[in-house]
């Protein structure tokens, strides 16, 4: 009768019998210091690595997202319903008054107005091949980085006056308050022709795009092309992340027969899968590094039981339950996830804040790519969340590593154990 | 009052066959023992005559192949993992041969220990382990880490430790084996004090002639059975 009442379990895993665990797998992760040092460090190195490469490529995708978008596409645009990409008939947007209004009512105040048509510039003996693009001025350098691409003349456009890239210039042997001449199809289907005169030279370090580039003022281009008050687009900048609700708002004042509403994603598809794709890659890398680091884990703590057999033997002999023993193994090796988590976040932190601020500089490698219109020093963007899926992931792969062990240990036959030299 | 319900501890036809590839072992061979509480037994006999696998047995860290072990009338045979953890944890006390102390703990602590498993607050575990130490006399060494201690020390921390939870049975297998006689005999007198005082019954292995003379019951083995069960009186 006695002895039933003798071995009512009670509290099976105290918080105490936990804190004495604790304590135990402490000073045994410190008696085998080298060991655990070597174990520790790998671990961390895994952490470093993750962070440091997860706040690069938040870096890049910025990056790219900046470079891609603020070259000459934006975050939103707007056409007239019916306009594909890429295509070079003028098609003008209804009245352009209804747009500005749309676009202040949406809470977008950085928008521009263009008139784009192709066109052909002839310079003496050279001629070529160019998109010209009528511009606000100042409406266009609160969406684009032209204004900070020009190298020599101004930013300005008086009537009969353009922009074109030092690329184009040097390749039509032009220079700054040099005249050419510009040929279109006017908006009625006739060819005009006039002469303009070079008042800035633009250099973007993008050749594809400098090559085909020719901005003149708005007026000027509305003038050459007989579309009196017309624009063809308004592109729009905003936080890329915001691009879907302010394009859900625009929506609501511009009716879909009339106009189209585009964000980035729709309208450089490529930038967006080729992220998606970063993505895909990093998370795989993920996978590779984190089986390694249970790998690691695993065979330290296999080690440690092993070495520990009879140790194990005389808990259960104690009365140490199965789940007991998994909690002391399991202590152990969540320990050494927390020391390299710790350890590879302070590092890696440290890391991505000197390269937040100094970067890496990829001049040599990013010279005629789109991605890096706004410079080519790579900055890593560390975001909380970033550190917190690192520690998550170190530390569920130390769970996972130890569980193994935990569980042999638990099943150890205790005669054998006890008898283990 | 019946022998069966007074008993503590009743083996009845215990048998424990080891398997090998080509042959079997049988370490215990029917053994039918009934033991009283408050006993200081000693089990002795030749070298593989089955004395640990018996007290394995008995703790319930070895099942029987066949035959039944009752513990206060009740079947401990047959117990799962965490039964006969629960078990040993308020019923049993151990001691080894080679102490299986823990190495990073202090003396304290690897007493207490037993306290943490059963549940005891703190107030209380610090009572009990501080009383405990005294009694087996290392009331001075309480916070020294087990690697510091010699052998007999480390030996009455175990004895210490097996009797902190207050069980109502010691079990020990030459619990003087790795010691120098005079320290083995200082180790088989605390026992056998510890048992006077607090009525625990002891169940311990040897082979030497003068921890063996202790017992005032002496069980010989031979071969898994037993072979001799008698009382016998300490000559000073
Ligand atoms: N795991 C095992 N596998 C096979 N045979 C075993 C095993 N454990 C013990 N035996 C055998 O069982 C018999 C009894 O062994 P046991 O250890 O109980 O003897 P013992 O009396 O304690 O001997 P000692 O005095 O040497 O400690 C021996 O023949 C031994 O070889
Ligand atoms: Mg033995």
């Amino acid at each position: 009768m006695r002895m039933t009442d003798d071995i009512l379990p009670g509290r099976t895993l105290s918080p105490a019998l936990l804190g004495a665990h604790l304590q135990i797998a402490l000073r045994n992760i410190l008696r085998h210091r080298r060991r655990s040092l070597l174990t520790v460090a790998a671990v961390a190195f895994s952490v470093f690595c993750l962070i440091v490469f997860q706040a690069l490529m938040g870096g890049l995708h910025q990056k790219m997202m900046e470079s891609a978008l603020s070259l000459d596409t934006g975050v939103i645009q707007v056409h007239a319903a019916g306009f594909a990409r890429n295509q070079t008939r003028l098609l003008p947007l209804p009245t352009p008054k209804a747009i500005t209004i749309a676009f202040k009512a949406a809470g977008i105040t950085n928008f521009a107005p263009r008139l784009k048509a192709p066109a052909l510039i002839i310079a003496g003996r050279h001629s070529s091949s160019v998109y010209l693009s009528g511009i606000d001025p100042a409406q266009e350098a609160s969406v684009t980085l032209i204004r900070q691409k020009i190298v020599r003349g101004t930013y300005q456009l008086a009537p009969g006056q353009v922009l074109i890239s030092k690329g184009l210039a040097d390749a039509l042997d032009l220079n700054i308050n040099d005249s050419m001449t510009l040929m279109v199809q006017s908006f009625f289907g006739q060819t005009r022709t006039d002469r303009f005169t070079v008042t800035g030279l633009f250099a973007t370090g993008l050749d594809s795009f400098d090559q085909s580039r020719v901005y003149l003022s708005l007026a000027t281009a509305q003038t050459l092309l007989d579309a009196e008050d017309s624009i063809s687009e308004v592109a729009a900048a905003c936080p890329p992340a915001q691009a879907a609700k302010l394009a859900g708002h625009l929506q609501q004042y511009l009716p879909t027969a009339a106009y189209q509403v585009m964000t980035w994603q729709e309208l450089v598809p490529d930038l967006a899968q080729l992220m998606e794709l970063n993505d895909a890659t990093f998370r795989l890398l993920i996978i590779i590094l984190f089986a390694i680091v249970a790998m690691g884990i695993a065979n330290t703590m296999t080690t440690v039981i092993f070495e520990r057999f009879r140790e194990f033997g005389t808990l259960t002999a104690l009365g140490a339950t199965p789940g007991g023993i998994v909690s002391l193994v399991m202590t152990e090796s969540l320990l050494l996830g927390l020391f390299a988590a710790l350890a590879g976040s302070l590092t890696g932190f440290g890391a991505c804040v000197y390269l937040a601020r100094y970067g890496i500089d990829l001049t040599h490698f990013t010279s005629a790519n789109q991605y890096f219109v706004v410079g080519s020093v790579l900055k890593a963007v560390l975001t909380p969340g970033d550190l917190i899926l690192a520690n998550t992931i170190t530390l569920a792969t130390a769970a996972t590593a130890g569980l193994y062990p935990a569980w042999k240990a638990s099943r150890l036959n205790p005669v054998k154990a006890l008898s283990h030299v | 009052m019946s022998d069966a319900t007074k008993s503590q501890i009743t083996l009845r036809g215990v048998t424990r066959v080891y398997r090998t590839n080509s042959h079997q072992v049988q370490a215990v061979a029917g053994v039918d023992l009934t033991m009283h509480q408050g006993e200081f037994v000693c089990l002795a006999g030749p070298s593989g005559s089955g004395k640990s696998t018996l007290l394995h047995l008995i703790g319930t860290l070895d099942q029987p192949s066949s035959g039944t072990i009752h513990f206060g009338g009740r079947d401990i045979s047959g117990l799962s993992r965490s039964a006969s953890a629960l078990f040993r944890r308020t019923a049993v006390g151990f001691v080894f041969q080679t102490f299986n102390l823990i190495p990073v703990l202090t003396a304290f602590e690897n007493v207490e220990y037993v306290l943490l498993l059963q549940g005891i607050g703190a107030a209380e575990r610090n009572k009990r382990v501080t009383m405990m130490l005294d009694a087996v006399g290392l009331a001075e060494l309480a916070q020294r880490r087990i690697t510091d201690l010699s052998g007999g020390q480390q030996q009455r921390v175990a004895v210490a430790r097996a009797l902190i939870g207050n069980p109502s049975l010691v079990l020990a297998d030459e619990p003087t084996g790795n010691l120098d006689s005079a320290t083995g005999e200082s180790i088989i007198a605390l026992l056998r004090r510890l048992n006077e005082e607090r009525g625990t019954t002891v169940l311990y292995s040897s082979h030497d002639p003068r921890i063996i003379a202790w017992a005032d019951r002496l069980i010989l083995l031979q071969d898994g059975k037993i072979f001799e069960d008698h009382r016998q009186t300490k000559v000073e």
